[in-house]
């Protein structure tokens, strides 16, 4: 599996309603050793939401140094991102990720 | 062998923290870009969160996040080169991972830079590009 497969899924939840589109993929530094580089990346959850204007910017992350009024302007559009974290997927195919629960039960998306 | 922490982030995102970043070769010459990256679940559980196993650079890693277009051509490219898919950087090579990739082997080491030393040997035959 590759990245690329994840990312722009289609995410619905539970009841049958769409979500949005997987945006990123938020990783921890917490898998097996490997090699030089120590420690692994684990995929822990879904960066999902409705719109993906300004996400490969970054300015939706408090976290990203940028003009304020970007950063403002994107985290009001970006207002309804949701973290799904990956115990919470049912299924995954064919661009559609299916979640075992509704989309009011998910988190905003926490600063990394 | 010591782990090491202080050469990478705790917590990423993929997209905005790997994805179309630089990739440096030991001695700091640019081995190509991380087009996409190889995702592996956990042996005792084929469903739970995967690790991030391989870099994928060069010609057919990039192709998927373009469109259907850009992977029929991709594959064609691929088929040419006789090869049967992207190249493949096991991230175990990584020695550190901020805003470039730095890798611990020589980009000679890698498939991702063939084709740009294809080229090479095409354009050192012309006169004057030495």
């Amino acid at each position: 599996m590759r990245v690329s497969d994840i990312l722009e899924s289609v995410v619905i939840d539970v009841a049958g309603t769409r979500i949005g589109q997987v945006h990123d993929l938020r990783a921890l530094r917490d898998g097996p050793v490997q090699g030089v580089f120590g420690p692994g990346y684990r995929v822990q959850a879904l960066v999902v939401g409705p719109t993906g204007v300004g996400v490969r910017l970054g300015f939706d992350r408090t976290s990203m140094d940028g003009p304020a009024l970007l950063k403002r302007l994107f985290r009001h559009v970006h207002r309804n991102g949701r973290l799904v974290d990956w115990s919470l997927i049912e299924s995954m195919a064919d661009g559609e990720i299916h979640l075992r629960v509704k989309a009011a039960d998910l988190p905003p998306v926490p600063d990394r | 062998m010591t782990a090491l922490f202080d050469n990478a982030r705790h917590t990423i995102d993929v997209g905005l923290d790997l994805l179309d970043r630089q990739l440096l070769d030991k001695d700091g010459l640019m081995a190509g870009k991380v087009d996409d990256l190889e995702l592996t679940p956990p042996e005792d559980d084929p469903n739970g969160p995967p690790f991030i196993t391989a870099i994928l650079s060069g010609p057919g890693a990039l192709a998927p996040r373009l469109g259907r277009l850009a992977s029929w051509i991709a594959a064609r490219r691929l088929r040419l080169d006789r090869r049967p898919g992207p190249s493949r950087i096991a991230f175990g090579v990584v020695s550190r991972a901020q805003t470039e990739i730095q890798l611990g082997v020589s980009r000679d080491e890698l498939d991702s830079t063939t084709s740009e030393r294809w080229a090479r040997r095409i354009i050192e035959r012309i006169p004057g590009a030495a």
